[in-house]
């Protein structure tokens, strides 16, 4: 009796289970992989939901809808109208931001949603996007994968190899509530065959347009922000060894690893302005060179024409950053460690404190290894 | 005649030293820790680590008091200590305050715990449905008395370590640059964080029911200690990890700081991470109302004396699944009944035992009480 009684009691508990209405079937779930948003021609905000199609039947593996929607979560109803299943946020990958928007102030207030709402990946990239949004959207490649995915690992590498910054939604929530720091995210463009990331987009602290940095002014940027992640490879032309631009083949030129980044930052503070002494030691590999050397008897002298090439990139990056007033590197997180009651004065307007700041920077390169040839 | 689980005085029912160490830190280390990050760089910034160690002292030293007070009467919970000192009725009564405050404990616990399913995982389900599911393993460790808690809570804290271990996925993230300077604002906003933390302590006053039990009372006091030590760790290593990874001014942004850093940590072979590492928390903050659960069930059958055990484990249940189903209390009101609660718990386990240990240290310079 007693044994009959649990059981039907272990029975009655197994009903409970059907009242968890949160089972979805997978055959019911759109995975959105990657999102745009972007200002129509009339500025009213659009969405671009684009998702992977399993079935045989389709020809097209991507399935791509755009709609109009006052906010992301009002787009989702209208999404859900068109694609064939019930939109998941769960696997987002990228989320494509178009210029046009990054330009209109308060855009990041967008974003909300995926900070409030649990279920979405905080860790899908937000690439901002010269351009477009709804042409990169509708691209579909011949002798690519799912553009979704393309998109995915191509910022991925070329972030690997320090060529683009890469932030996530959680990154880029964390550099823009950082007041001594100022956000950096992927630049996307479009060309007739391809989709090229080869742009950092600044941004300042209310997610507003600044300015971009190209390839090499990235590569710059990661030495100075001592972040580099593999093979950062840099390439000089040492006017000392005979290069010039104009020429077809540019003899003077030579290449190099940089093994690791040894940054000291040192912070002072006098008439008003903050100062800033960076101090660089790059260990190098050489991995190219064009001229002739004795590498082993003169490595003092090639290391000096090497340093003077690296600190003027260096200075005229950071030059172009103060001219923005924008700084990536996060030398405002120095500032309030070191210098905090003088922070404190300019906590709000970093920007323009590191306009003003005099920034010195040294660079030291060693040559550690010159390759399996002389 | 089956062994009565749930007296203390029986040998059957002892646990070891490990044991009490583990329940007593199992009962501190639950919900909270998850805001604690949020909570502490709300009131003082990144310097808000420093009030956890303010927080550690006040409940050691109140710990180390409560075993002074059991010490005068061993062989019982604190309820025979004050039928013993202080009459029968004194009995009845310290029986009634830790049944309501034992079982609100619980209630509240159990009550966010399924808040935390609904608003991470399945929005759509309700509360108490999800509470249920809880309903069976709690009620077969409640009718097995201390024994079955000190090893629920030993196992599951072992199963738990390799959680600490994810967590140190995200040291590459931080930027120790966050922290300094250290004291940037001075010490009045560590020294209003304090509070915050000494409620984080809060559990240790389960020291008053499991003294009994524990098999070498000589152990008490650095067990206690030992406790109290090993959630200061865990506390700080969880606020540090949150506060070098979250930058100090998003932090504050976030309602479960930890939950959300857990987010970013993603293997090649899996995203949302954070659902896994949530759904093995449950097992953590399980041990936290499970024990409080029992205790408060033990109250009230110390109080009311008829009935058997699985009686009661069944009735406060029951009890909760249907305060659950009339009340259903959403974030807001979950928070606030917590921070009332935490005014009780400051009153039953900090200032308690300062006066009753005051009381007890005279009435014991009489011999006529030394029995």
């Amino acid at each position: 009796m007693r044994r009959a009684l649990s059981l039907l009691l272990a029975a009655a508990l197994l009903t409970t289970i059907s009242g968890c209405r949160d089972r979805v079937d997978l055959e019911n779930v759109t995975l959105m992989l990657m999102m745009g948003l972007d200002l129509d021609e009339n500025n009213k905000l659009v969405i671009y939901a684009s998702s992977p199609v399993f079935s045989k039947e389709a020809k097209e593996k991507n399935e791509v809808t755009q709609v109009n929607a006052e906010t992301l979560r009002d787009s989702r109803g209208k999404l859900e109208a068109r694609v064939s299943a019930l939109i998941s946020t769960g696997k987002l990958q990228n989320i494509l931001v178009g210029k046009k928007l990054l330009q209109h102030p308060g855009w990041i207030k967008l974003l909300d949603l995926f900070y409030r709402d649990s279920k979405t990946r905080i860790n899908a990239r937000l690439i901002a996007v010269d351009g477009p949004v709804g042409e990169i959207m509708y691209f579909a490649p011949a002798n690519k994968r799912r553009l979704s995915l393309h998109i995915a690992k191509l910022v991925d590498t070329a972030n690997e190899r320090n060529l683009v910054e890469k932030a996530t939604l959680f990154e880029f929530n964390r550099q823009l509530l950082e007041r001594g720091k100022m956000p950096i995210i992927t630049g996307l463009r479009k060309t007739k065959r391809e989709v090229v990331a080869d742009e950092s987009i600044l941004l300042d602290n209310s997610g507003m347009y600044v300015g971009s940095l190209d390839l090499e002014e990235n590569e710059i940027l990661q030495i100075l922000q001592d972040d580099q992640i593999s093979d950062l490879s840099l390439t000089f032309l040492l006017p000392e060894q005979g290069a010039n631009k104009d020429k077809a083949l540019n003899l003077g030129a030579l290449s190099c690893y940089v093994v690791d980044v040894k940054r000291k930052v040192r912070t002072g503070y006098s008439d008003g302005r903050f100062r800033f002494d960076l101090d660089f030691r790059l260990p190098i590999r050489l991995t190219e060179r064009l001229f002739s050397f004795d590498v082993q008897k003169d490595t003092a002298q090639l290391e000096k024409q090497i340093d003077k090439q690296l600190q003027a990139q260096m200075k005229a990056v950071v030059d172009k950053l103060q001219k923005h007033a924008v700084d990536p590197i996060g030398l405002g997180l120095f500032a309030r460690a070191y210098r905090y009651r003088d922070w404190k004065k300019v906590q709000d307007q970093w920007g323009e404190a590191f306009k003003n700041a005099d920034i010195r920077i040294r660079v030291r390169t060693e040559i550690i290894d010159m390759g399996e040839i002389r | 005649m089956s062994i009565d689980r749930w007296n203390p005085a029986s040998k059957q029912n002892s646990i070891t030293t490990l044991q009490f160490i583990l329940t007593i830190h199992s009962m501190q280390l639950g919900v909270a820790a998850l805001s604690m990050p949020g909570d502490l760089a709300r009131i003082s910034g990144t310097d808000g680590w420093i009030a956890l160690f303010f927080g550690w002292m006040f409940s050691s030293a109140a710990s180390l008091i409560i075993v002074q007070i059991m010490k005068a009467y061993p062989s019982g919970t604190i309820i025979e200590l004050m039928a013993h000192f202080f009459g029968k009725w004194t009995g009845k009564l310290t029986a009634l305050l830790f049944g309501v405050y034992m079982s609100i404990f619980a209630y509240l616990i159990l009550d966010r715990m399924a808040l935390l399913i609904q608003s991470w995982i399945m929005q759509q389900s309700k509360t108490y449905i999800l509470m249920l599911l809880f309903f069976v393993p709690a009620y077969t460790i409640v009718i097995g008395g201390v024994r079955a808690i000190g090893r629920y809570c030993e196992i599951v804290v072992l199963l738990s370590l390799w959680m600490l271990g994810a967590m140190l996925f995200l040291l590459k993230e931080g930027n120790w640059l966050h922290l300094l300077p250290v004291l940037k604002e001075g010490w009045m906003p560590v020294i209003r964080t304090i509070n915050t933390t000494i409620i984080s302590f809060l559990g240790f006053e389960s020291v008053f029911f499991l003294y009994p039990h524990l098999d070498n009372k000589k152990n008490a006091s650095w067990g206690v200690l030992a406790a109290n030590t090993y959630t200061l760790l865990i506390y700080l290593f969880l606020t540090l990890i949150c506060f070098l990874v979250y930058s100090p001014d998003q932090i504050s942004e976030y309602n479960e700081a930890l939950l959300t850093v857990v987010k970013i940590i993603e293997f090649r072979f899996m995203e949302r991470f954070d659902i896994i590492m949530l759904a093995c928390y449950l097992l953590v903050i399980s041990k936290t109302w499970v024990p409080a659960l029992y205790f408060g069930a033990f109250s009230v059958k110390r109080l009311l004396i008829v009935g058997k055990p699985k009686r009661y484990a069944w009735l406060f249940l029951a009890v909760m699944f249907a305060i659950t189903y009339v009340w259903d209390p959403d974030w807001n009101e979950s928070q606030n009944a917590m921070k009332w609660f935490s005014r009780l718990g400051l009153a039953v386990a900090y200032v308690m035992p300062v006066l009753l240990w005051g009381v007890l240290s005279i009435l014991l310079r009489f011999k006529r009480w030394q029995t």
